[in-house]
């Protein structure tokens, strides 16, 4: 797939952990990780909001579109 | 999700296969020792040893159909039947057992039922084909025409047969559970 995600640079931007940010995302932890290690197939408008909300960013600061070559 | 060990219907289905998968074996040594025994003594228990050999009904008492070599060509199909009940019975019971440890949605088990049903498809209809060119005899139709045409219609019917259906109707489940596995993987991934 050719979707990047950078939450934990955005995570390290924050200086927040990955358990303080599914607690506080309201998401349980082995569902972030499958997010932040790349094999989530699909991700929810609302979870992505919630994310946003946390981290104070835009959705394109988490995720990146890398063209195939 | 409710667990299937508390499912009434999984627990007696399980429980049923899984005693007819270990006692299958046992019923067709008795019947292979009866029909082995009857052969090597004389006459008189050569009819019963046959009887325990006519599985599927796949001959009649006329003479001409109880030649030694069509006698050997039904054994095999009785044997290669019983070889493809029993890997049904094994599929099925490793499917219960899946079901029953709450896995259902396993592309495993949507391989199981596959199996099932091509086997129930092919014996059926396989059974239903002999029945038709060795019983067929036995029809009382003079026409040489009208012979055909009931040779052919029966040929049709034999692909109507209840099992041939049935067998299909499990091999579209064994196919819906894999679609319904992808489904469940996605779902799984989604955060």
């Amino acid at each position: 797939m050719a979707i990047r995600v950078n939450l934990d640079v955005m995570m390290a931007k924050r200086k927040i952990s990955l358990n303080e940010l599914s607690q506080k995302v309201g998401i349980t932890l082995s569902n972030l990780s499958i997010l932040k290690t790349e094999k989530a197939k699909a991700v929810r408008f609302s979870t992505l909001n919630k994310i946003c909300e946390v981290l104070e960013c835009q959705p394109g600061d988490i995720l990146e579109f890398i063209p195939d070559e | 999700m409710k667990s299937f060990k508390n499912n009434f219907f999984v627990k007696t289905t399980y429980a049923y296969v899984n005693l007819v998968y270990i006692i299958f074996l046992f019923i067709i040594t008795v019947l292979l020792i009866t029909t082995i025994f009857g052969l090597l003594s004389h006459s008189n228990v050569i009819n019963s040893s046959l009887l325990n050999s006519n599985l599927f009904g796949l001959w009649t008492k006329d003479k001409s159909i109880t030649e030694n070599t069509f006698w050997l060509f039904i054994l095999i199909v009785n044997a290669s039947t019983v070889a493809g009940i029993y890997y049904c019975l094994k599929r099925l019971n490793a499917f219960l057992k899946n079901v029953y440890e709450d896995k259902p949605f396993i592309k495993e088990n949507g391989k199981h039922l596959k199996i099932i049903g091509i086997l129930i498809m092919f014996f059926s209809t396989l059974i239903y084909l002999i029945k038709i060119f060795t019983i067929q005899n036995n029809v009382p139709v003079t026409s040489l025409l009208l012979k055909y045409l009931f040779l052919f219609a029966n040929i049709i019917s034999s692909l109507f047969n209840p099992y041939l259906i049935i067998g299909l109707v499990i091999f579209v489940i064994g196919e819906v559970i894999i679609s319904a596995v992808e489904i469940k993987e996605e779902q799984d991934l989604t955060v």
